[in-house]
């Protein structure tokens, strides 16, 4: 398959060394029957991976239809009915599984999928689903994102290790070198070599998510943007194994020995993949605290004591009556020609909605200040900067959450107000007996929920995939320099 | 400790004139002198005991934190109930008028028995519960039992970064389950490559010890030194972040901890000595070992929970939202039709008692009969999903090993189930005292107000507390036969290759 070194060059056909050292580490890749087997568990680890995705996405989007469907039926089923009392039953707004959660589910199962949209309350989003699963769920979900993120680097570890330290044992270093390769054409081969095979898997990777999206027969049809947010994922995924691959070859380049190469890079594998993220989550919960559900809720209530809500008695409620009396020139409500009870829900509930934007707003910019300070070192322990990259291009991080958390609260005040303002058009004073037709009911839509463009989700990254780059850039300047200047006993 | 080798070697030296001296004895005492002046093993065993005592300190401030959290929803209770009873009390002596709305007063059984009156219900911290957060951060930390829908109280979840729960925290069960074993693994990766490598290995083959007691001792030292460090920072942490720990059965769950820590460690060294016995050099034994964790640690357990998932989905929580929905919009509808009946029989007569009232209760009743049937089928096939993978559990010691120190924190699957069990029970006996009210028409007294039904934190059954032990019990036998196998094997292969 590849020509002894030299052998061109005795034929007068200069020889590109880096091309040389990149065939010759290739075949040592093909030869050995370890990277094989390597290759293939891996393979077949991001295969399964897709399958089980796959089957789980289509059973969340068939389940998410049903929902849909289930919950419309109810709301239009109402009959004749008080708008307000209809407000009151409401609907659910169902989150759909985004078709990129294929590639990492991300915080999905951890954010809950319904909320409740109910008149004069803006409710949390509910039912996390990872509260149905087993123990041994949180130990690790097998998904194209987990192989990417913590067996790949692993393998490029295992690629780069013994690069020159391994050479430097066989004896065979000083002997390449005095035939006159330089040692960056060893380090440019050797990485090159190892490169393709990350890349060449990572790629493969990216064709079987393409084909997973297009075997997922979704009500949510594949975006435009996917394509945009597939090449966000090859390229955190692809600065991350290159980084560790560069770092695995300067630590080869400089350490003692091949064993102590690993264990040094495996300390680092295993801080960056597992400890880091953990010890993130505690040091940001503590620099950053949230309130519990009770605080959250009791200064929810607080503000909202100033709102007069049902109360008649309330004294914003009598000063609103007065205002609304001298605006339409009469005395008595009955006297007003709209009614009285549709405007004052509708004072009232746009004064609620000031107060949840307040406070859902702080809660959710609270947790991403708490998101961005995870991913600060990020340039130093990448996994902490690609977690949030591949939730977001995946479309299943906070930030998206929070998307679809807002979209679900602009159609609950859009019930809101169209109940009110039925109440308001067509509602007699002093008659508590009215009822709007059914017909009413249809006319409200049904929530359908638009996942934000790829640029939003870029837009979001832009510190993190920075941070990727910085950290994959020093590792090959870090490789470079060590290259220079190998250890060689 | 120190003066064990010497007297090991004193006892060594003339081994050829005593064949009783023990060569598992000599080489553990020669492994320790040589154990002694390694900063690699000094190293290892400073980190574990670094991040055991991390875990500690981070588990205690998680502690606090549901404790505080629990405190201010008993406080929110106390001022609720209060507000009740002295509205009720200024009612009664006739100083206020009773509100207008039926869901403000305090004598309407219904409207307080499913807002205002919900009771508060929560697990208390086992003795142990600093060690592992398994489930105890995806279930809300108090739960305020009401007589509405069970689902309207039993999934309003606490406040929390989801991505902080898609990571987990640094509890003692991470440094145990992950941590600890790849330090094992450090420690004892080249115990018999390593001897190969430095030439040492002919000197011990020359001698007449069995190879395999040799590597025992020598193991024994490396990996024993470890679990030995690991056990006493857990308990010094314990004693001085959180002396309750020792308390209230605590001793027990501790020795019984002890135990598990012990053979999981004798599992991994066992996996060590295992790949060993193959011959290969250390760097094929690293990359080896780490492979086999990342196959255990990683690989597996999310195999498992993907092949659980897929034969037994967990159920949409959508269904029982719509057929809640559905009931409500039934109920109503029934109820349309009967007050519709009425008034065309009776024209002159005015609807009996609160109609707003007796429409909640009616509403309430049937939707909690569907949302209860619904429940009941979710949670069977939740049961399903997670007897599979108890099943294939068995293959993977560190999911044995994590699911028994989450049982021995009190925040295993048993102890929650009983817990909601129990919720379940409380709900039904809340309901009944309320809707039995309500149903006859009967104001809420201040007599009621005293005799509200009280949850029970600590009325846990021994039943749940025996189907515990016996699931620790279960998954330490399971890596103790393990641990037991594998050494069995190596020992055989290494004996077998001389």
């Amino acid at each position: 398959m590849t020509r002894p070194a030299g052998s061109t060059a005795e034929l007068g056909v200069p020889v590109n060394p880096i091309a040389t050292v990149a065939r010759k580490e290739w075949l040592d890749v093909r030869r050995d029957s370890r990277w094989r087997a390597l290759v293939v568990v891996t393979l077949l680890l991001m295969l399964a991976s897709l399958a089980t995705g796959l089957a789980q996405i289509r059973r969340l989007e068939a389940e998410h239809r049903a929902a849909e469907q289930g919950d419309r039926r109810a709301w239009t089923a109402q009959g004749a009915k008080n708008p307000h009392s209809a407000a009151h039953f409401g609907q659910y707004a169902f989150k759909p599984a985004g078709p990129l959660a294929l590639a990492d589910p991300g915080v999905d199962a951890y954010a809950g999928n319904a909320a409740y949209l109910e008149a004069h309350k803006q409710n949390e989003v509910q039912f996390r689903a990872a509260r149905d699963a087993t123990l041994a769920a949180r130990m690790g979900r097998l998904t194209p994102a987990f192989v990417l993120q913590t067996v790949m680097p692993l393998m490029a570890l295992l690629l780069g290790f013994s690069a020159f330290s391994g050479e430097r044992e066989k004896g065979t270093l000083p002997q390449l070198l005095s035939l006159g390769v330089r040692p960056t054409h060893l380090l440019l081969g050797k990485g090159l070599a190892g490169a393709g095979v990350l890349l060449g898997l990572l790629a493969l990777a990216c064709v079987g998510l393409a084909a997973g999206l297009r075997a997922i027969p979704s009500g949510h049809e594949a975006q435009a943007g996917d394509g945009l947010r597939t090449a966000g994922l090859f390229l955190a995924y692809a600065l991350y194994l290159v980084g560790f691959l560069a770092l695995a070859l300067a630590v080869s380049a400089r350490a003692p020995s091949s064993r102590s190469a690993l264990v040094g890079l495996l300390g680092f594998w295993l801080v960056n993949t597992f400890v880091a993220p953990r010890l993130a989550t505690d040091v940001v919960d503590e620099a950053l605290p949230l309130p519990t559900a009770q605080a959250f809720r009791d200064a929810v209530a607080a503000d909202k004591r100033a709102l007069f809500g049902h109360d008649e008695t309330h004294p914003g409620f009598v000063a609103f009556r007065d205002r609304v009396l001298a605006r339409y020139g009469v005395k008595r409500v009955e006297d007003l020609p709209v009614s009285f009870r549709g405007l004052s829900l509708r004072e009232d509930d746009e004064a609620g909605y000031r107060i949840f934007d307040r406070h859902f707003g702080r809660l959710e910019a609270e947790i991403e200040r708490q998101d961005a300070l995870r991913s600060l070192p990020g340039f130093l322990f990448p996994m902490l900067a690609l977690q949030p990259v591949s939730m977001a291009m995946a479309g299943t991080d906070n930030r998206h959450h929070h998307h679809f958390v807002r979209a679900a609260e602009a159609h609950r005040r859009a019930i809101q107000t169209a109940a009110s303002q039925d109440l308001i058009d067509h509602a007699r004073n002093g008659d508590e007996s009215y009822v709007a037709p059914a017909s009413l009911w249809d006319a409200i839509p049904a929530f359908h929920y638009e996942r934000p463009g790829a640029a939003w989700a870029w837009r979001g990254q832009a510190a993190n995939l920075a941070s990727l780059a910085a950290w994959s850039s020093a590792c090959c300047l870090l490789a470079w320099a060590a290259a220079r200047r190998p250890r060689l006993s | 400790m120190k003066t064990t080798p010497a007297t090991t070697l004193e006892r060594a030296e003339p081994r050829i004139d005593r064949p009783r001296t023990s060569p598992f004895r000599a080489a553990m005492g020669c492994e320790w002198r040589l154990a002694r002046d390694d900063f690699a093993w000094w190293a290892a065993v400073a980190l574990l005991v670094g991040c055991v005592a991390y875990a500690i300190q981070e588990g205690r401030a998680r502690i606090d934190a549901r404790a505080r959290a629990l405190a201010e929803a008993a406080l929110d209770e106390e001022r609720r109930l209060g507000a009740l009873t002295v509205l009720l009390g200024r009612i009664d002596r006739g100083e206020e008028k009773a509100p207008a709305a039926p869901y403000r007063d305090p004598r309407n059984a219904i409207y307080v028995g499913r807002g205002q009156g919900a009771a508060l219900a929560h697990l208390p911290d086992a003795p142990l519960a600093i060690a592992a957060v398994g489930l105890s951060d995806l279930y809300p930390q108090v739960l305020k039992v009401s007589a509405g829908i069970r689902d309207g109280f039993l999934f309003a979840d606490e406040i929390a970064n989801p991505a902080g729960l898609l990571h987990g925290g640094f509890d003692l069960a991470f440094v145990l389950v992950s941590l600890y074993p790849m330090l094992l693994l450090a420690v004892c990766y080249n115990v018999l490559s390593g001897e190969r490598e430095q030439g040492t290995l002919a000197l011990l083959a020359a001698s007449s010890a069995p190879l395999a007691r040799v590597l025992l001792g020598k193991l024994a030292v490396r990996a024993g030194g470890l679990t030995a460090a690991a056990i006493v920072a857990a308990w010094v942490g314990l004693a001085l972040a959180h002396p309750s720990s020792f308390r209230g059965g605590g001793l027990m769950r501790l020795t019984a901890f002890t135990g598990a820590v012990a053979l999981y460690g004798a599992f991994w060294t066992a996996l060590a000595l295992f790949v060993n016995s193959f011959r290969r050099d250390s760097a094929f034994n690293a990359v080896a070992l780490v492979m086999a964790w990342v196959v255990l640690l990683l690989v597996a357990p999310a195999t498992i929970n993907a092949a659980a998932q897929v034969l037994y989905p967990a159920p949409a929580r959508s269904e029982m939202i719509e057929e809640v929905r559905a009931a409500s919009v039934d109920a109503e509808r029934d109820l349309d039709a009967a007050e519709a009946r009425y008034r065309e029989e009776h024209a002159e007569a005015k609807p009996a008692g609160d109609g707003r009232s007796r429409r909640t209760l009616e509403v309430t009743i049937a939707a909690d009969a569907r949302a209860d049937e619904v429940l009941a089928r979710q949670e069977a096939r939740i049961r399903e999903q997670r007897a599979l993978c108890d099943r294939l559990a068995f293959l993977a010691p560190p999911i044995m090993f994590h699911d028994a120190l989450a049982e021995l924190a009190g925040n295993g699957h048993t102890r929650w189930d009983d817990y909601l069990a129990r919720v379940a029970d409380f709900h039904e006996t809340w309901k009944s005292f309320f809707v039995d009210r309500a149903g006859r028409d009967a104001r809420l007294t201040a007599d009621d107000y005293a005799h509200f039904p009280r949850f029970d934190p600590d009325a846990s059954g021994p039943a749940s507390a025996d189907a515990s032990a016996r699931r620790v019990a279960a998954s330490l036998a399971s890596i103790a036969l393990a641990a037991v196998v594998l050494f069995a094997w190596s020992t055989r292969r290494l004996a077998r290759a001389g």
